[in-house]
């Protein structure tokens, strides 16, 4: 067992716990704003879009994070 | 109208403002009363501590919501630290307070208990500036 490792991996895990949340917040932001524009097409398309991408990366940020859980799972079950 | 899971957050960040302004505040109370030996300034403390320590109860209680709403619940060492740390500084205020009230002449007597007082006063201070700089990794 790498101590080295577990505390990066739990390093790591605490930066997209922070981080998860944020890109939410960043696509109620957004579609937030979507809402305000209904009477601007295009304003209305860019923020839609944008609030889309957010919560691509929270999905995205979502997966890396599991797999950083399986992989300190795994770390953690080699040193008993 | 915000909703509730937002009010909630916001409420956890006033709160804690509160508590992390209250006992500082108490502490340079305290510290002037021991440079001035003015008893406005200790008796001043006693109630800055009293409304700091009422607002810690609502900062726990929305910190709590948002840990398990916002964060899901999720450990890790920034939480458990604010646990941990939130106890100690909750048993601390109470103590201090419950300790001044039943003892009101506790700054003016000349022993080793006005000056564990006076430590237990700036530790709360100490706690609150660890427990607000955890605070701001989220923000």
């Amino acid at each position: 067992m790498s101590k080295e490792k577990i505390r990066e991996l739990k390093k790591k895990i605490e930066a997209l716990v922070i981080a998860i949340p944020r890109e939410l917040e960043a696509y109620e932001f957004y579609l937030d704003l979507a809402e305000k524009s209904a009477d601007d097409a295009p304003s209305k398309e860019m923020f839609l879009f944008l609030a889309k991408q957010e919560l691509f990366h929270r999905d995205h940020l979502e997966r890396i994070m599991n797999d950083l859980q399986i992989q300190l799972e795994e770390e953690l079950k080699k040193g008993k | 109208m915000l909703p509730l899971k937002k009010l909630i957050v916001h409420t956890h960040h006033i709160a804690t403002h509160f508590t992390n302004a209250l006992f500082p505040v108490s502490a340079a109370l305290i510290t002037l009363y021991l440079i001035t030996d003015n008893p406005s300034f200790e008796t001043a403390c006693y109630y800055s501590m009293i409304f700091g320590l009422m607002s810690i109860p609502v900062a726990y209680g929305s910190g709590f919501y948002d840990w398990r709403t916002r964060f899901q619940g999720r450990r890790t060492f920034i939480f458990d630290n604010k646990v941990v740390f939130g106890i100690i500084f909750f048993i601390l205020a109470i103590m201090v307070v419950i300790w001044r009230s039943y003892d009101g002449g506790i700054m003016y007597s000349i022993g080793l208990n006005k000056w564990l007082y006076v430590t237990l006063v700036y530790s709360l201070t100490g706690i609150a500036t660890w427990l607000g700089y955890l605070g701001g990794k989220f923000i």
